[in-house]
């Protein structure tokens, strides 16, 4: 699916209004919050090559979306073979605490 | 270019990833001509390389690689031999 951009995209109608109390609390109404707006990705150097497109019209449930990705700088070929991909906007390494194992440090 | 054997053979695993990769990208983006660029360049680079490995180290693999005489794929080392793989020296977790 091909998210519309710009003003002529618009929010999905409130699909029930909330009023009884047993309901859920306001804030969990994500139909009238500006739900998925852009964010300031958190991609160092490579917020360009990620598209933003955070207007998406007609949601569904159950449905998963993923941004189109674009192709942009790669990694050379050793680079990725260590670092599990060519591509720096998927290059997410987990760093948790207790891992004894710990990823090796790039940037 | 002049490489000794874990030297090449490291490379050729890296442009084979980078060939995974491209290949898994260009499946859904099949119009994507610079990617495709990128891969056929290599693509290329993949079997120079090979070819350079195959002519100084012998095959690669036990089929479609070819062989001089007499029959070199009983050779040490295997290739799940420790001694037959290149390491990511400090670079691996």
């Amino acid at each position: 699916m091909i998210p519309k951009k710009g003003p002529e995209a618009k929010m999905p109608e409130r699909p029930f209004p909330p009023s009884d109390s047993y309901m859920m609390p306001e804030r969990f109404f994500m139909p009238e919050m500006p739900f998925m707006q852009p964010v300031m990705p958190d991609h160092g150097c490579y917020p360009h090559c990620i598209p933003q497109e955070m207007v998406l019209t007609n949601i569904k449930l159950a449905r998963a979306y993923v941004p189109f990705q674009k192709l942009c700088d790669t990694y050379s070929p050793v680079e990725a073979l260590v670092k599990g991909t060519i591509f720096p906007e998927l290059f997410s390494p987990y760093e948790g605490e207790n891992k004894k194992c710990r990823p090796p440090k790039y940037e | 270019m002049d490489m000794n054997r874990d030297e090449l053979l490291k490379h050729i695993s890296a442009i084979d990833f980078v060939l995974v990769d491209l290949q898994l990208y260009l499946d859904t983006h099949p119009c994507d001509y610079d990617a495709l660029m990128r891969y056929n360049a290599a693509a290329m680079q993949s079997r120079m390389l090979r070819n350079q490995y195959e002519r100084l180290y012998g095959p690669l693999v036990s089929f479609r690689s070819t062989s001089c005489y007499p029959w070199q794929w009983i050779n040490n080392p295997w290739p799940w031999s420790r001694e037959f793989n290149f390491e990511l020296a400090g670079e691996e977790c």
